[in-house]
């Protein structure tokens, strides 16, 4: 059972909600806790989360819920996940701040896909949600807005730095998003008649003296030119310091940056490019489709039109120290690269992505690479080469001279692992992937 | 490829997985950076601004309940006279952090924090030989490897932040 992570929010867009809570410890976890779940139960409707997590997993239940916050429970207070696992995918995660100096119930809520709240009614629901969870645990902001724009729109910083937006926290209208809680005192520093008069959706006083705001019906049309207009307006309503302009045109900036970019990768190396979008934040997703797009990787040069001649006298001996030298690779790597093990093209992109992903040329101590890796890799490629497109070896005794014979050319594979070794860059000039391609192409 | 066949002799096989747990550069990068700053005038160092002449020194014994290793300790080599050395520690993570659900996020930060404390922070034992002394530490760092491994989801990972920080009152959690 997949359940969200931090990776997969990255590959599409969510409905993002969360706020501090005023938690009064004194009644006890479970007594203040119910009525958050309660109103979960009543207005989740078809995005119920199925699952609570802590060490475990169980199947939701108060009493699963009751059992994952004992289990998480610390000297400072305990966080869970409620979660489902698909269509919309959900992670809640809930941490209840046990202290003194922290008597808060914070929330994260994430749906993914955002486009699950096209749906007016759904929205409606959502927002009554909204409503019970603040009114019972009030808070001086929080807010419901697609998880991207609301990156770009730098939540909770709005551009300042940590240290500021720690100390000031929710000062001022920074921002405006689709549904929008201003509590008390935000409320003050914009003026109560102000704040209701806003041009929204729906805009409403609750009993605790803040003001729920609702921009538009729906959530997911955030990025539409009238919906960026309607939350310019009401943006410069409650902060009548900024200027209509100004604002909408940042706001158009974003809905741009958002905008849909059809992948379309060089054929040699798309197996691999098609992997990356997912390792960049959901905000920046879209340009590094774009960029991408545009990527061309180098024509491999590794290779020669004629074999240097064999220059070791034991040639009994040279494939079984390449395959001991792979081998190495093999052990050092299999638990992170399982398919290292079948050394197959797919494996060559598996390693590929994984060398990128986690940065290894610059991640790892240079001597490690050049010592081990980068020549353990060549004789791994060289492998590869040996045993799906029939070549042989043609031994040198410098490593780097090595070549593997496919149809009429002669490959340098410890050559090509070496310049891919280089930087991260390096890894996708120089891919494994495209480095197969091109001699399968050329076996003639 | 061979490896399919019969596995590789258990201690090649060990031996080669020692090396590649040990070739991680951010415990090195973040020493050389210490110590970098440790030479600027104090004025303008970042990280050790509050020693006159810091001594940068490396996986050093301390013992509270137990035994423990702090990845640096940084004392005063230059202490006011009849004044204790000022200590300071840091405790330096390379976890990949982006697979992790957000409430296991939580749960592993506020951990990393809390033993980072319970461990190298407040009155210690210091067991190096040429250091040996009972030090109060003074400032308690918990730097995560930043880059490929930082969560990219800001809007998260700052709260996670603050959280942390608010709930183990006495670390600071970076990421570099």
């Amino acid at each position: 059972m997949k359940l969200l992570t931090l990776h997969d929010l990255n590959a599409e867009d969510s409905l993002r909600f969360s706020f501090d809570g005023a938690f009064d410890q004194q009644p006890g976890v479970e007594r203040e806790l119910a009525p958050f779940l309660e109103t979960l139960e009543a207005y989740a409707g078809d995005w119920m989360p199925s699952v609570v997590t802590s060490a475990r997993q169980r199947k939701y239940s108060r009493s699963a819920v009751w059992k994952a916050l004992e289990e998480r429970r610390n000297e400072y207070g305990a966080v869970i996940g409620l979660h489902r696992p698909a269509h919309p995918s959900v992670s809640l995660t809930l941490n209840v701040g046990l202290t003194q100096r922290r008597p808060k119930l914070s929330v994260g809520l994430s749906v993914q896909p955002l486009s699950f709240f096209l749906a007016e009614e759904r929205c409606r629901r959502f927002v009554e949600l909204v409503r019970a969870w603040v009114s019972r645990y009030p808070t001086p902001y929080a807010a419901a807005h697609s998880a991207a724009d609301r990156q770009l729109a730098d939540y909770p910083n709005f551009g300042r730095d940590d240290e500021t937006a720690q100390r000031d926290e929710f000062d001022k209208v920074h921002e405006l998003f689709w549904l929008n809680v201003f509590g008390p005192k935000l409320v003050e520093t914009v003026g109560r008649e102000r704040m209701l008069s806003t041009p929204a959706h729906h805009v409403e006083e609750l009993p605790t003296g803040a003001v729920l705001l609702v921009l538009r019906p729906t959530a997911a049309d955030f990025a539409s030119e009238e919906s960026r207009v309607a939350q310019a307006r009401a943006h410069i309503h409650l902060r009548p310091d900024l200027d209509f302009d100004t604002v909408l045109r940042a706001l158009r900036e974003r809905s741009a940056a958002l905008a849909p970019v059809e992948p379309r990768f060089h054929p040699d190396v798309a197996p691999l490019l098609l992997r990356l979008p997912d390792e960049y934040t959901i905000s920046e997703r879209q340009q590094k489709i774009a960029e991408l797009n545009a990527f061309r990787p180098p024509e491999p040069e590794e290779w020669l039109p004629a074999a240097l001649p064999v220059d070791v006298d034991d040639l009994d001996r040279i494939p079984s120290d390449y395959e001991d030298l792979s081998d190495s690779l093999v052990a050092a790597l299999h638990t992170k690269v399982p398919s290292i093990l079948d050394a197959t093209p797919e494996s060559l992109t598996d390693l590929d992505f994984y060398f990128w992903r986690d940065n290894f040329p610059e991640r790892y101590t240079r001597d490690l690479i050049d010592e081990h890796t980068a020549p353990a890799l060549g004789a791994y490629l060289g492998g590869v080469l040996v045993r799906r497109l029939g070549g042989t070896w043609v031994p040198r005794l410098k490593l780097e001279e090595s070549q593997v014979r496919v149809g009429t050319r002669v490959w340098l594979p410890f050559l090509r692992a070496r310049r891919y070794m280089q930087s991260r860059q390096a890894l996708l000039d120089y891919s494994l992937t495209q480095f197969f391609r091109e001699a399968e192409r050329g076996r003639g | 490829m061979r490896f399919g066949e019969g596995p590789l002799p258990w201690t090649i096989y060990q031996l080669v997985r020692e090396r590649y747990a040990r070739g991680l550069a951010f415990e090195r990068e973040m020493v050389v950076l210490l110590e970098a700053d440790a030479a600027l005038p104090r004025a303008q160092r970042r990280w050790l601004k509050d020693f006159n002449q810091p001594r940068i020194e490396t996986h050093v014994g301390v013992v509270k309940a137990d035994l423990r290793f702090a990845d640096v300790l940084v004392i005063e080599a230059r202490p006011a006279p009849g004044q204790p050395p000022r200590v300071e520690t840091f405790s330096f993570k390379s976890r990949d952090l982006t697979l992790l659900k957000e409430d296991a996020l939580v749960a592993q930060m506020t951990a990393d924090a809390s033993n980072a404390l319970r461990y190298s922070g407040g009155e210690l034992n210091i067991v190096r030989k040429e250091l040996r002394q009972k030090a109060e530490v003074q400032r308690v760092r918990l730097v995560y490897e930043g880059g490929v491994l930082k969560p990219r989801n800001l809007d998260v990972l700052r709260n996670v932040m603050r959280t942390a920080k608010e709930e183990i009152h006495g670390v600071e959690v970076l990421f570099r």
